[in-house]
Formats: C-alpha cells, sequence, structure tokens
C-alpha cells in the first residue's frame, strides 16, 4: 500500500501535484502549474524528473523558507492564471509588497534563488525605492544591520601610493584603534581585506576633510589631520605591528571624533583610558616644528594656519579632559554623527541628509 | 539557541543582505551606491565586485570637487569608469586635471562622456590635460566656459578622434576656428550645441554643415548674426531632428523652406525675443510637407509673421504635435 503511494502518478490520471522540501525539512505538495512558474522548480521537474512524489521532493535553495514559499506560491498562483489584466496584475502586485522591508528583503533573496525574475524586478523596485535618498545610517536600521564590525573594518591602513600625509595620518590613528579594538574583542574572527577598506576609508576620508557646514568636529579633525601632516614619519608601512610598535598609545577621544564623521558611528564609551589621551596631546604637537618638503601645507594661506593651529590647541585640551565628559560631548553633537561624507554624494551631505528639504 | 540565533543574524548580514543589495544595486543611481557602500563590508565586498555599477563619478554640485575627483580616480572600482559628470561642480581647476593627467592616467581609458558644465576655472590648459588621458570620449560638454578657446579645442580634436555630442553652449569665445576644427575632425557628429557661440558666423556654420552629415541634433540657440546663406545649408542634414533657431532673427521664408527639406525634423524651435519677421505661413506649408509625420515639437512664438499659429492651425499642418512651447 505504501509503495503504491510512493508510486509515481501519472499526470493525467488526476490533478498533478509536485512536492517540495525546504531546509528546515518539512515537505508539502503544490499544484503543479503554480509550481512550474518558479523556472528552478520547472527545471527540476523537467529536466531531473524530480518533484513527482514524497520521496523525490525537490530540495528548495536554503534561502527559501516556508513562510517565504507560501508568498512565492501565492505570488504565482495568481500570476500564472492566464487570463489576467495588466491593470489586474499591476494592482495585485502593489497589494503584494506591502509588507515590512525585512520580509522584503527575504523574499527577494528567495525569489531570486528561484529564478523568479518578475518577482525579483517587483520586490527589488520596491526596495530601491526605499533606499533612494537615505543616510547609511537609516539603511542600516531598516535592515537590521549592526555597524559593531564595520568600524574594526574601516580600521584597515590604506594604501598610501600618493604619499598623502593626510593617509598617513589616518593609518596611524587607525593603528591606535586597532589595538584597542583587539583587546576587546580577542573572540572575533574578523576577515579583512585590504582593497575594499581601501576604498571605502578614502571615500570616508576624503568627504570627511572637506570639513564642511558647521561640523565642528570634522572641521576640528580635518584641520588637525592637515596640522599633523608636518610629521616626517610615514605610515608607510601599514602592517599592525608595525603601527603597534610606534604607537601603543590608545586616543580614544581622537579615534572617536575621527569616527564621528563614519556613518552611523555609536560612539563607544566607557573606555575610560584616560591617561593615554595625555599622549595623543604630545602626538599631536610633537611634530609641530617639523616640515615637510613639498607638503601640501603650502597651500594654506597664513589665516588659515593660524586658525588650524588654534584649533589643535583646543582640540588636545578637550582631549585631556574626563573621558565620560569627552564622551557627552561627543554624543550631544547629535548631527556630527549625520554624515559629513560620502564623498561622492550629497553636494556637503549635511545638507543633504540632516536637512533633506534643501534637496 | 542563542548560538543558532547569532548564526541566523550573521547569514542576514553576511548574505542574504548583500546579495540583496546587489540585485537592487542597478536600480541606484551612484550616491545611492556609496551609501550601500558604507553599511557593512560584506556589503561593501560584494558591490565592489561588480565592476559594472562602477562606471559613473557623479560630483555634481560639490564642493572640494578636484580633490575628490583624483580620490575617486585612484580607487580601483573606477578603473574602468565610463561616465564623469562635474556639472556646476566647484573647486575644481586646471591644476586638478594635470594632476590626473600624471597620476590617473589608467583610469581614464574607458571614459566616454564628460561633463565639464559649469567649471569656469577650467581653461584650455585643463581641456589639454584632461583630454590627452581620455582617448575614447564620445560626448564632451563644456557649457558655459568663458576662458575656452579655440585652443582648448584644438587639443580636444587632436586627442579624442570619437565626439559624436558636443556642447560648446556659452562658450562666447569659440570663433569660426574651432567650428573648422569640428567639421575637419568630426565627420560622425551627431549633437552639436552652440548656443551663445556669438562669434561664430555664417562660413564657420557652413563648413560644419557641409561636412557634418549626420548631425542629429543642432542648438543654435541665441545667435542672431547667422543668416540665410548658412541656414539654407541646413537642407544637407538629412538626419537632423532637432533643430533650435530660438533668437535666429535673419531667418526669412527662404531659409526656412531650405531646412523644410530635413525629412525627419520632430523637433524645430523658432521663438525669438525680437520676432523672427522674416518667417511666414507660406514656409509652414513647405515645412508641412516633408515634416508632417514626424514633427511632434513646434514652437513658433516668436514669427509674427505667421499668422496662422493657433494651436489648431498647427495640429492641422503638424497632426503630431505634442509641444507648443520650448524655452518657457
Amino acid at each position: 500500500m505504501s509503495e503504491v503511494d510512493m508510486a509515481v502518478i501519472k499526470p493525467e490520471m488526476m490533478k498533478s501535484y509536485i512536492w517540495l522540501q525546504t531546509a528546515d525539512g518539512s515537505i508539502q505538495q503544490v499544484e503543479q502549474e503554480v509550481a512550474m512558474f518558479c523556472p528552478m522548480i520547472c527545471h527540476e521537474v523537467i529536466q531531473k524528473g524530480m518533484g513527482s512524489s514524497k520521496n523525490y521532493a525537490i530540495s528548495l535553495p536554503q534561502r527559501v523558507n516556508p513562510a517565504m514559499l507560501s508568498l512565492i506560491l501565492d505570488y504565482c498562483r495568481f500570476h500564472q492564471v492566464p487570463g489576467r489584466s495588466n491593470k489586474e496584475r499591476k494592482s495585485f502586485d502593489e497589494k503584494f509588497i506591502r509588507m515590512d522591508t525585512k520580509r522584503l528583503c527575504e523574499l527577494t533573496s528567495a525569489a531570486d534563488s528561484l529564478q523568479l525574475k518578475p518577482l525579483v524586478d517587483l520586490t527589488s523596485r520596491a526596495l530601491a525605492r526605499i533606499i533612494e535618498g537615505k543616510s547609511p545610517e537609516e539603511i542600516r536600521e531598516i535592515f537590521h544591520l549592526p555597524d559593531d564590525l564595520t568600524e574594526e573594518e574601516k580600521l584597515e591602513p590604506l594604501k598610501n601610493t600618493t604619499d598623502d600625509p593626510r593617509i598617513r595620518l589616518l593609518n596611524r590613528l587607525y593603528a591606535k584603534k586597532r589595538k584597542e579594538l583587539k583587546e576587546r574583542q580577542k573572540l572575533k574572527n574578523i576577515e579583512v581585506e585590504e582593497e575594499r577598506v581601501d576604498d571605502r576609508s578614502v571615500d570616508d576620508l576624503l568627504s570627511f576633510i572637506n570639513g564642511d557646514n558647521g561640523d565642528s568636529k570634522g572641521i576640528k579633525n580635518s584641520k588637525s589631520k592637515k596640522k599633523n601632516r608636518r610629521r616626517k614619519d610615514q605610515q608607510k608601512n601599514t602592517s599592525a605591528n608595525e603601527a603597534i610598535k610606534n604607537h601603543n598609545k590608545e586616543p580614544n577621544g581622537l579615534n572617536q571624533v575621527c569616527h564621528s564623521a563614519e556613518v552611523g558611528q555609536k560612539v563607544r564609551a566607557g573606555v575610560g583610558a584616560t591617561s593615554n589621551l595625555h599622549d595623543v596631546k604630545d602626538d599631536i604637537f610633537d611634530n609641530k616644528n617639523e616640515l615637510d618638503d613639498g607638503d601640501i601645507d603650502d597651500e594654506i594661506d597664513p589665516a588659515l594656519k593660524e586658525k588650524i593651529d588654534r584649533e589643535v590647541e583646543d582640540f588636545a585640551r578637550r582631549l585631556n579632559s574626563d573621558w565620560p565628559e569627552r564622551m557627552q560631548e561627543i554624543l550631544s553633537f547629535g548631527h556630527e554623527r549625520k554624515p559629513v561624507h560620502f564623498s561622492l554624494n550629497g553636494n556637503g551631505s549635511l545638507r543633504r541628509y540632516a536637512n533633506s528639504e534643501q534637496r | 539557541m542563542e548560538g543558532e540565533g547569532e548564526e541566523q543574524t550573521s547569514i542576514w548580514n553576511k548574505e542574504t543582505v548583500p546579495k540583496v543589495m546587489k540585485i537592487v544595486s542597478t536600480r541606484l543611481a551612484q550616491r545611492d551606491l556609496i551609501s550601500l557602500l558604507l553599511l557593512s563590508p560584506w556589503i561593501h565586498r560584494t558591490l565592489i565586485s561588480y565592476p559594472s555599477l562602477w562606471l559613473s563619478i557623479d560630483l555634481r554640485e560639490m564642493n572640494n570637487a578636484g580633490d575628490r575627483l583624483i580620490a575617486a580616480l585612484s580607487l580601483p572600482r573606477y578603473q574602468h569608469v565610463k561616465q564623469i559628470s562635474l556639472e556646476f561642480a566647484q573647486d575644481i581647476d586646471d591644476d586638478h586635471l594635470e594632476v590626473i593627467k600624471s597620476k590617473c592616467l589608467g583610469s581614464l581609458q574607458d571614459l566616454e562622456s564628460l561633463n565639464l558644465n559649469g567649471c569656469q576655472k577650467i581653461s584650455d590648459k585643463g581641456i589639454e590635460a584632461i583630454t590627452s588621458c581620455c582617448l575614447k570620449l564620445k560626448v564632451f560638454s563644456i557649457y558655459w566656459n568663458v576662458r575656452a578657446a579655440d585652443e582648448g579645442v584644438k587639443h580636444l580634436v587632436k586627442n579624442c578622434k570619437y565626439i559624436v555630442d558636443l556642447n560648446f553652449s556659452g562658450c562666447k569665445h569659440l570663433s569660426d576656428k574651432s567650428l573648422q576644427l569640428v567639421a575637419d575632425n568630426y565627420p560622425e557628429l551627431e549633437s552639436l550645441n552652440l548656443t551663445r557661440c556669438v562669434k561664430m558666423t555664417d562660413s564657420g556654420l557652413q563648413q560644419v554643415f557641409v561636412k557634418c552629415s549626420f548631425l542629429q541634433s543642432l542648438n543654435l540657440y541665441a545667435l542672431s548674426s547667422f543668416t540665410d546663406e548658412a541656414y539654407k545649408k541646413i537642407s544637407v542634414l538629412s538626419h537632423l531632428k532637432f533643430l533650435d533657431l530660438c533668437g535666429a532673427q535673419n531667418l526669412s521664408d527662404d531659409g526656412l523652406s531650405c531646412i523644410a527639406k530635413c525629412k525627419k525634423l520632430v523637433s524645430l524651435n523658432l521663438t525669438c525675443l525680437f520676432g523672427i519677421v522674416g518667417v511666414t505661413d507660406k514656409c509652414l506649408e513647405a515645412l508641412s510637407k516633408s515634416c508632417a509625420n514626424t514633427m511632434t515639437t513646434l514652437d513658433v512664438n516668436g514669427c509674427i509673421g505667421i499668422k496662422r499659429r493657433s494651436r489648431d492651425d498647427l495640429l492641422k499642418l503638424f497632426p503630431y504635435l505634442r509641444c507648443f512651447k520650448v524655452h518657457s
């Protein structure tokens, strides 16, 4: 009896069903014409003869969980009916995609794995509309993406092929922060790729260096970086070891301010290494007297230089204050974490994202 | 249980979202793509690995554009950039372009479109520098640049042999010499905008008509010194679709009836602040005879010689007209 059950059923004899199995192991049967609307399933049935019984259920890709499968089948069930008008289909689609973004995302992924292009188009269009014009911070929130790890990834040294002193400084600061994070996160296993981080960091760096529009921290930072361009000791060697050797201090404040221009940086509080801040100050002022030949400083006019000097001093003073207070200061400048960067994004994106009507 | 949740999150972050972002990325503008890059290392890695996403650098209206452009061009992902727009960007000058020439030569090899509209600090020197890097350039636009002169065009034609779309609108120092250079070097030219290039005369224009027979779009807005001498020669442009003669004070029926020979005309603008008096209903009929099937835009708001110019009148002559006013 059971063997008869398992035998292949001739399609002409009764309404045909295709057997599908999702990654969690559950198996269901679906009307043939509905399931076959998915190219991937179609392929399995025709090319491999799968899906005709419970034992030969088609294993669906991992991205298709029962909930997503259900949605996809709803979509297929509607659209596979030939007689529908374009208007009807459009109307169905509009209602269909009304779901929270996370689900939309999962659905895109699932539909993609089943090669169901019309549904992928529909969902990805909706997602594009959601993403358009939003800041990375906002997007992260919508898609439930953490930014913990991005912080560490962003700390990889940049290739400094043009020997840009600003990049030298940034690499130094990254090294300091890396050490700090390493101590905190010794259990995490982060993959690192140099070229990738290069790109991102330069993006952030360059736009951030613009120091535009009332972002005082941003400006301070860029100015202090310009100040530090005078440093002669170059961060040409970008290996972590060397960095650790050179800079065994952790300028939390410096790094935090640095990262304040990074998108959506949740400022890490509670690492009160105030004793180290003093060294940072020395760092900054140590090389005041060093001159770099062919340094970009030449471009800055004296008035601006003076302003930079003042700002750096102010900055160092602030660094030396108590860490928690420092955190408060940074946290209170809410707008500064609305990024001033995306070098290739808005024009002074502070305008763009902090004040969207100015678009 | 916690481990499973963590794993779920990990899959979400490292696989699901990056894959979805990749799917969505083809529908996003450059600026949104950059936002995506900043979301997470996995999304970054995923998107960077698709070169087709990174063919355009959009620095429109940005400050520090010169530095940003240099930075962008030094990024590996822009090595094959095809389109760069610096329209109304600030803080970009010849020096930046010189730096690009000396350091970022490789990144511009595939550049096909360069928009320098409104970059008023760029002079012939900068044009020389940048055009020497992008030999495959097809579209070049340098609207409202009052420093550009014939010398710059000389460099352009020397370096870029494949130009099909040129916009010199507002470059008031360009003269017939530039037109000669264009005519001699760009026989395949399809689109030419000479708005307000007031130094140009009939003879220069004629050169272009004779040699650039594939022109589809010609903009002679605000150029009142041309005469029928030149306008009549437009008839040889058999592929012409868009013609803007706003301000063509000297245009008469003679000229326009020759223009009517361009059978593929889709859009014709004859507005004029002071009125194009020489054009009458007669030539509209001539125009209708040849272009009734193609004309969808016709602006005769400056032609006081045309008496029958109500919407209905025009529709009788040109049944497919949709647009009756070009410049508002």
